[in-house]
């Protein structure tokens, strides 16, 4: 008869129904991304709130996808935006266009360019995905669509393991990382006030 | 020693038969064997100072330089040599120790030879970890370059192009030690008018352009070959595109043309291609007599009726159009049209090119650019070349400096070749023929009489509106008699490329006479005034700004005429115009230029034509179609074809040959160059190691990118030497030749009149020059020249202003007392707020003085 | 096609109707399966238990665009997949959405050649973009979610006139 297979299904159903659910119910549940997960770039700030970025398009040139626009220009003692010579006038990522490989952090020879976890970036048209400096600037802080009302620590907590095995986590968390927590949990725009310094 | 005069030299082995005399670094590089080198320029002499091009010889003790060790019989050398390549790497660690790490923001960056070179010969790391010298960054140095000393490798090319090449040395190593810099003296301003070619060819970005500072990454550019619009010398360069801007020109080496220049008006003055009020769509007038932009058939439709007309028809061609052009222009206004009235000689209004014909089978030089370095004696009579054709100058200066050749001057007025000419005539006003004729005949200037051959007569249309046909009459005389050659020079770059195509009213296409000759530009103008014509056809032209007699010119067109323009950007005439054609500049198109020697060089399109903006010959055969005329001429080979049987001495004269120059090898400069040279050598230059294939950028993109630097672009651009078109020798002489012998001004000049000279300074207020921002602030002001007795009698000073009448107007000047004939005065032709065609009146145009 | 505004007319009732549609459609969206590259190996991870597309009435992808009314384009679309796609929208019933998952999907992204279509908006209109290389799952849901605020928000006919 069919009844073992029956009840040996069942026995399956059962033990499924009472372990822990496997589901996350994003948007109101996040499971936080590992720290080195690529999302949104930002652009950083010197202490003394002059851009890191030169306006070099080292970015630009690296990018594989051709996401970056760059142009840049000249500070004048008047109005000065970086330190050195250049800085860039306008600073565009294309998002429809980016394939977050992270080549244009790596090139960027000021560490001006960052990438953040956050990674809410779908949009109704194309020109909203076109993100400025404007909007990449560290002070402007980056929204989330949904509101969350809880965070989930990342499957496996990479930090941990590293120090399971040794290594010494940096004290200083980079920006981009320590940006996104600030981010984090918040549906609006409370976090820029502590990128600026 | 070989048979033919060559020794034997054996570099890494490889054995070569060359020149003797020829240095080690240009032999080893059309081997293909690259020598890595700062302070070298094959333009240059050397002078061995940077060391890096430190090769070993057998036999000799110590490493030489290779740029400047000649090549000698059976000389065997090793530039791979472990000591050679360590002194290679040495040599750069101590370039490396004062050179700043700012590449990313160095506009060198990317097309750096210090960057390539480093890469290929360089140590890796450096052991130096002191602070490094500083100066104060990027200062401007003028208007157009700014100098960064930090960056500075102490080459000497910029000291030595201003010394050797431009002759104004504004530009010098200071102090000793470690702390020699380039510096300006007492910080006046890198004033010259070759500032650029430092810039080209400074090896770091020490020098850096100031309108194209941070405006791009080389790898962000898109480039191609072209011909510079402005003057007829037409020196090769190459159009950097980004996002749809023309943004940088960069000359290309022709050791035909340019050697390796151009000058700053060339260089930096591309701005109007891009600017914002390029026309873009055809506009005729409505019923407010406003202009509304249409569709081309609706412009096309309303020039239809006036442009049949026939012999009521006027047409006149501005000097910036290319061959074809010329060639749609004439075909349009002598074949379709049916009318004679058609000429191109606008500022140079009835300079009788035609005379030519009498020493020559074209109407145009029988010299080229090279015959003045062969030359033993040059004679100039004709405009300052160093404002008209700037190039040219270098080209005469470096004929005098490298071959001490006798340079004879004719002139009223001081003009810069007097800086270096070996005698200089200061004739009377008019009084240029006499003076041809007196050093003839041997009774002017007995000591340039002993005239060496071989000799080159050089003649321009010296001052707007002056009849010049005594002047290139006796220079003509003078070439018949001692056997000289001619070399004539039109002021514009498309305007010896007319005359070939017959935009000349006494001349068909290929000089044939014309069997009915036409009115010229002023008949033209006065046949308008008159009410004589119906319709005028300007095409490129703005006779308002530019014929020397504005009032005439603004009477012709304000007089009802139906003006059909075609035009790239708004001109004073246009506001006159019914029917505006927009046309393609000289980067958006395909097209040949004829220079002054009649050298043909083909333009590359970079950039999309604005809005629906066409080539001006694309128009005509519109125009002709419209009139019932098909031509059938779709593209640029179409009408290479059509020119090839149209016109006698572009007969055989295909596109592919315009296209496909004869490749002579052309050195690697700088960069190297990875791949097979056309000997079949495998190099391995300093851009060897270096991924140019896939530099930076994205390896999809699309666009013609070029690799690394400028210097690796003239390899690319192989040296593109154009084609000089043959011309079937002539029976008899076509046009017939009317010569007037003006008698000097001086013997019959009304007191208390001045002759006019006049003429364009090289930065000034023309259509298309005017448009760039940083050639406009160094614009001089106007000014009037006045020989020092003149002020005198006037009781003025240097420096003081007068007032220059004229029946057409008056204007308020500052007067510079310089060496010019007595009696006669020097109004520059287009400076802001003045234009001094209002002042100029008929053949020999004279002004009255007063003080203010 | 539309709202039942166009049957019934513009009165009281059928605002509330509208909205009531409105919920419906946007709580049981079917989308169609259009897989075309590594884009659709996350949009299958978007409907496994651990991020459960489920939960918004949607783990039913249909093989016929006659019973889907969501087309996900996930992945590269070429020159050669254009028509069949531009088909496919044709044939799903109205009303339908497009999302375009991924940046090759919505502008070309790295591949910026003669191959692929520079957008799927050229040939289709897009209500929402997805940008990623691949989009996680999250991202896909957050597009989902746009275009649920879209549904439930707008007019369906305004909002059709707008894209196309």
């Amino acid at each position: 008869m069919a009844l073992p297979e029956i009840l040996g299904g069942m026995r399956v159903v059962v033990k499924n129904v009472f372990k822990r659910k496997d589901t996350i119910a994003y948007p109101e549940v996040r499971r936080r991304p590992y720290p080195r997960f690529k999302g949104r770039h930002i652009l950083d700030r010197h202490p003394d709130g002059l851009e890191k970025c030169i306006g070099c398009e080292l970015c630009a040139g690296v990018c594989p996808a051709d996401a970056i626009f760059v142009v840049g220009a000249e500070n004048s003692p008047g109005q000065r935006f970086s330190p050195g010579e250049r800085y860039a006038q306008i600073y565009q990522i294309n998002y429809l266009r980016c394939i977050f490989c992270g080549l244009c952090v790596e090139a960027c020879p000021t560490e001006a360019l960052l990438m953040t976890t956050e990674f809410e970036l779908s949009s109704y048209s194309r020109a909203e995905s076109i993100l400025t400096k404007e909007q990449l600037i560290v002070d402007e802080p980056i929204r989330r669509h949904w509101p969350t009302t809880k965070e989930l620590p990342p499957d496996v907590n990479v930090l941990a393991e590293m120090a399971k095995a040794g290594y010494q986590a940096n004290d200083e968390t980079n920006v981009a990382d320590e940006h996104s927590r600030a981010a984090a949990g918040t549906g609006s725009s409370q976090s820029g006030d502590e990128a600026k310094r | 020693m070989s048979s033919n005069g060559g020794v034997k030299v054996t570099i890494n082995g490889q054995t070569v038969e060359a020149e003797p005399g020829r240095l080690l670094i240009d032999v080893a590089e059309e081997m293909g064997i690259f020598i890595p080198r700062f302070c070298y320029h094959p333009g240059m002499k050397s002078v061995a100072v940077c060391r890096m091009c430190l090769v070993a010889v057998e036999g000799m003790p110590k490493l030489v330089p290779a740029c400047a060790i000649p090549v000698a019989a059976d000389m065997e050398v090793n530039t791979v040599d472990e000591q050679a390549v360590d002194a290679q790497k040495g040599m750069l660690e101590f370039l490396l120790i004062n050179h700043p790490l700012d590449c990313p923001i160095c506009d060198r960056g990317g097309e750096c030879p210090l960057q390539d070179q480093t890469y290929a010969h360089g140590p890796g790391s450096s052991r130096y970890v002191e602070p490094k010298r500083t100066f104060e960054k990027a200062l401007e140095i003028s208007d157009l370059v700014v100098l960064d000393r930090e960056r500075c490798v102490l080459c000497w090319r910029c000291v030595r192009f201003s010394d050797e090449i431009a002759g104004d040395q504004f530009i010098q190593l200071v102090d000793r030690g470690p702390g020699t810099q380039i510096l300006t003296f007492n910080d006046e301003p890198f004033d010259s008018y070759f500032s650029g070619n430092t810039i080209q060819i400074c090896p770091v970005g020490a020098l850096t352009s100031k309108p194209y500072r941070f405006v791009s990454r080389p790898w962000d550019l898109v480039s191609a070959p072209s011909v510079c619009a402005y003057c007829s010398v037409g020196c090769p360069l190459t159009n950097d595109v980004r996002g749809g801007q023309l943004v940088r020109t960069q000359a290309l080496p022709n050791e035909n043309v340019n050697d390796f220049w151009t000058c700053d008006k060339g260089r930096f003055g591309y701005h109007y291609v891009s600017s914002e009020d390029r026309l873009a769509s055809p506009l005729i007038r409505n019923v407010r007599q406003e202009f509304e932009p249409v569709s081309w058939g609706q412009a096309v439709g309303a020039a239809t009726e006036p442009l049949s007309r026939g012999r009521r028809v006027g047409v006149i061609a501005g000097g910036h159009l290319t061959t074809e052009d010329a060639y749609g222009v004439a075909r349009l206004a002598k074949r379709t049209i049916g009318t004679p009235h058609v000429d191109s000689r606008l500022q140079d209004a009835g300079a009788p090119y035609e005379l030519a014909l009498e020493v020559s089978d074209a109407a145009g030089s029988t010299a080229t650019i090279n015959d003045l370095e062969s030359a033993r004696t040059i004679v100039w009579v004709g405009p300052d070349p160093k404002e008209t054709l700037p190039v040219l100058y270098l080209r005469l200066r470096q004929a005098w400096g490298d071959h001490n050749t006798k340079v004879i001057v004719i002139s009223a007025r001081r003009i810069s070749l007097d800086g270096f000419a070996t005698h200089v005539v200061r004739c009377d006003p008019g009084g240029e023929a006499l003076a041809l004729q007196g050093l003839m005949d041997g009774s002017e200037l007995p000591a340039a009489s002993d005239v060496g051959d071989p000799m080159v007569v050089c003649w321009g249309p010296s001052s707007p509106g002056r009849d010049e046909t005594g002047i290139f009459g006796a220079a003509i005389e003078l070439v018949k008699v001692k056997g000289a050659k001619l070399l004539m020079c039109p002021p514009h770059a498309g305007s010896q490329g007319l005359i070939d195509m017959g935009v000349h009213p006494t001349l068909d296409a290929g000089y044939n006479p014309a069997p009915t000759p036409g009115l010229d530009t002023r008949g033209i103008l006065q046949a308008a005034a008159d009410g004589e014509l119906d319709t005028l056809l300007l095409v490129g032209a703005d006779p308002i700004a530019d014929f020397p007699d504005s009032e005439l010119a603004t009477r012709a067109l304000a007089s009802g005429v139906f003006v059909v323009a075609v035009e790239i950007l708004p001109t004073e005439s246009l506001a006159y115009a019914d029917v505006v054609l927009p046309s393609a500049a000289y980067a958006e198109r395909e097209g040949t230029f004829t220079n002054l020697e009649r050298r043909l060089q083909k333009l590359q399109p970079v950039l999309p034509a604005p809005g629906s903006a066409i080539e001006p010959w694309k128009i005509c055969a519109r125009l002709a179609a419209a009139l019932g005329e098909n031509w059938g001429l779709p593209d640029f080979d179409d009408v290479w074809r059509a020119i090839n049987a149209d016109v006698p001495s572009h007969a055989g004269l295909q596109a592919d040959h315009l296209r496909n120059q004869p490749v002579t090898p052309a050195p690697y400069y700088e960069s190297g160059f990875e791949g097979e040279t056309p000997g079949g050598t495998r190099v391995a230059g300093p851009g060897g190691q270096y991924p140019h294939g896939h530099r930076g950028g994205s390896p999809f993109q699309t666009g013609q990118n070029w690799p690394l630097s400028w210097e690796l672009r003239a390899f690319e651009a192989k040296q593109r030497p154009g084609l000089i078109p043959s011309v079937p020798a002539r029976n008899g002489h076509g046009a017939p030749v009317v010569r007037a012998t003006t008698p000097p001004a001086s013997a019959a000049r009304a007191p208390g009149r001045f002759a006019l000279y006049s003429g364009r300074l090289i930065y000034d207020e023309g259509t298309m020059v005017s448009r760039t921002t940083a050639l406009r602030a160094i614009q001089k002001k106007p000014f009037v020249e006045m020989h020092p007795e003149d002020v005198k009698e006037l009781e003025l000073s240097d420096g003081d202003s007068v007032v220059v009448e004229s029946d057409g107007g008056a204007a308020e000047l500052r007067i510079i007392v310089s060496d010019i004939a007595k009696g006669a005065v020097f109004v520059p032709y287009d400076q802001e707020g003045l234009r001094a065609n209002r002042l100029i009146r008929g053949a020999s145009p004279t002004v009255a003085l007063r003080k203010p | 096609m539309g709202g039942v505004s166009d049957t019934l007319g513009a009165n009281f009732m059928t605002t509330k109707l509208d909205k009531l549609v409105n919920w419906a459609r946007r709580s049981s969206l079917w989308p169609m399966t259009f897989g075309l590259a590594c884009c659709a190996i996350e949009m299958i991870g978007t409907t496994m238990p651990r991020h459960d597309l489920a939960r918004f009435g949607m783990e039913a992808f249909r093989a016929s665009p006659r019973q889907s009314d969501l087309m996900i384009v996930a992945g590269r679309v070429s020159q050669k997949m254009a028509p069949v796609l531009r088909q496919v929208y044709d044939q799903m019933t109205e009303p339908k959405w497009v999302i375009s998952m991924g940046v090759c999907a919505s502008s070309g992204g790295m591949f910026n050649n003669y191959a692929l279509i520079q957008g799927v908006d050229q040939i289709v209109p897009v209500d929402v973009y997805v940008p990623g290389c691949p989009p996680r799952p999250e991202m896909l849901i957050d597009g989902i979610m746009l275009l649920h605020d879209r549904i439930i928000n707008g007019d369906y006919e305004s909002m059709r006139v707008a894209a196309e």
